[in-house]
Order: C-alpha cells, then sequence, then structure tokens
C-alpha cells in the first residue's frame, strides 16, 4: 500500500529531511503534503485525505498540542493517526501528547528504520 | 544556578547524537577557541519551563555547509546556498537544545521558540555553559543559558 503522508513542521529543511528518510526507509509513499503549522494543516485536510499525519510541537501560529487537539475534535483523528516527531523526549510530554489525541511519537534523532516503524505500527493499529 | 559539568556533558551528548544520527558525522569535544573565529554563523532560540533561558549555535561557515548537505542529501556542499544552510543550523539549535533540556529535566515540559539567525559573537555568560565540538570541516559551539528557574 503507498501511503499519503501530510508532514507538519515550520521548518522547512526537516520537511525536506524527513521526504529524503521516506526514500531511505523504503516506506511506500504515493504523496506527501508539507504544512508549516497547524491552521495550515486543518486547511490542507479540508481538500485532501491522507493516511497519517507526522507533526511538530514547537511551531508559530497554531502549535502540535493545539493541531492535535482539534484533529480530535474534528473527528480526523478517528481516521487519520498523528505521530508527533520531537526532540521532547520527557515522558511528561509523550502522555500529554496522547492524552490529546496523537497515536504515536518519535524522538529526535531517529533512524529511518524507527520512522518507518512507527508509522507502520500506527497504520497497523488504525485498521484494527 | 545549573551545574556547569552536567549541562555541558548532557549538551555534548545530545550533539554528537543528533550530528551522528541525522547529520552523518561523527564530532569530537574540542576547548573553547581563542581568539573567537570570525566566520561563525549563529542561530538563537529561547525556552521556558522549569528553566527559562536561551541556546545559541555557532558554526563555522564551511562546517555549516558540509552539515546541511549531508542533512539534505546534497551530493556537493558548494549546492547549499545560505538560506538553506540556515535553516539546516536553526533546525540543528532546535534539535539540541530540545534534546539538552529533555535530558536536564526529563520529568518537565518545556516550550521552544522557533531558532533565529543572529549576529555572532562571545557569549556573555551569566549563568550558562558553552561547550565546542570539532569536526573536520570545522568548529561548532553550543552555549546554553539559564536566566530563572522555577
Amino acid at each position: 500500500m503507498a501511503y499519503r503522508v501530510l508532514v507538519v513542521d515550520d521548518s522547512a529543511a526537516m520537511r525536506a529531511f524527513i521526504r529524503r528518510v521516506f526514500d531511505l526507509s523504503g516506506l511506500d509513499v504515493e504523496t506527501v503534503f508539507e504544512a508549516a503549522d497547524g491552521q495550515e494543516a486543518m486547511d490542507l485536510l479540508d481538500r485532501e485525505w491522507v493516511d497519517v499525519i507526522l507533526t511538530d510541537i514547537n511551531m508559530p501560529g497554531m502549535d502540535g498540542e493545539q493541531f492535535v487537539s482539534r484533529l480530535a475534535e474534528s473527528g480526523i483523528a478517528k481516521t487519520t493517526p498523528a505521530i508527533v516527531v520531537s526532540t521532547d523526549a520527557t515522558t511528561a510530554r509523550r502522555e500529554r501528547m496522547a492524552q490529546l489525541g496523537a497515536r504515536g511519537y518519535l524522538v529526535k534523532p531517529f533512524a529511518p528504520e524507527a520512522l518507518k516503524a512507527e508509522i507502520e505500527r500506527v497504520l497497523g493499529g488504525s485498521n484494527d | 544556578m545549573i551545574e556547569a559539568h552536567r549541562e555541558q556533558a548532557m549538551m555534548l551528548q545530545a550533539a554528537q547524537d543528533i550530528l551522528e544520527m541525522m547529520f552523518f558525522v561523527s564530532p569530537e569535544s574540542s576547548d573553547v577557541p581563542e581568539p573567537w573565529p570570525d566566520t561563525l554563523l549563529t542561530a538563537e532560540l529561547r525556552f521556558e519551563g522549569v528553566l527559562a533561558g536561551g541556546f545559541r549555535i555557532h558554526i563555522e561557515e564551511d562546517c555549516a555547509r558540509a552539515i546541511a548537505g549531508n542533512f539534505s542529501g546534497a551530493f556537493d556542499p558548494a549546492e547549499m546556498d545560505s538560506k538553506a544552510t540556515v535553516g539546516v543550523l536553526c533546525e540543528l539549535a532546535n534539535m539540541v537544545c530540545g534534546a539538552t533540556l529533555s535530558r536536564l529535566e526529563p520529568d518537565s515540559i518545556f516550550n521552544l521558540s522557533s531558532p533565529q539567525p543572529v549576529e555572532s559573537g562571545p557569549p556573555e555568560l551569566c549563568d550558562g555553559v558553552q561547550q565546542w565540538l570539532r569536526l573536520d570541516e570545522g568548529l561548532i559551539g553550543l552555549e546554553l543559558y539559564v536566566e530563572n528557574s522555577a
């Protein structure tokens, strides 16, 4: 199955890196959409359907916490899992993002295999 | 007041992990350069939580282009223009700061501002630490300073 992925990060460099990691990981990705903050991502999700969302936390405008909350409130989170990609490795942050509705969490730095494994884990779970 | 040796060790470990896994380089610890290098690019961000303060990263220009090329998959560092190089520098600042704070305060949540390029210059340390790293391509300096703690 080829995935449609949305990457939400205010850093263009990080968005480009994640695109590169998709290639390195061997994950079958059909389309990568990009957004620089949560609001831009919500606008894009009005027009496009994606399989999975990768989101940063600290972003100007609508940040990652607000974005994940909006995904839950709108019902999008029921069908489209969000994975947080962050340098914040604390248990407190992981628990907070899970409470808000995030289904996965990946700590930077990460290997390509780890990104692939986390995407497959949450998508496998969504099909249960 | 932060404990300089502990902060330095955690900042060094965080930076080495990130640079090895995502930038494909293996830096060694280095002494603070004297005199201050005149070809540094610098990015800065602020953080708030149980500790509040700032983080700066300094990288010699050639080194910045080289690691930006590695991060972006450019075969030739010369392909990296200034904007792209600064973008990678800012992302590196974000990652090293976030990873260091997670190690310093593993039970706390921090909010980080977006890193911005700033004019480079020697630190005016009040309550902070520096850690320098050396790569074949040049030096990287890390600077963490705390202005208050809860």
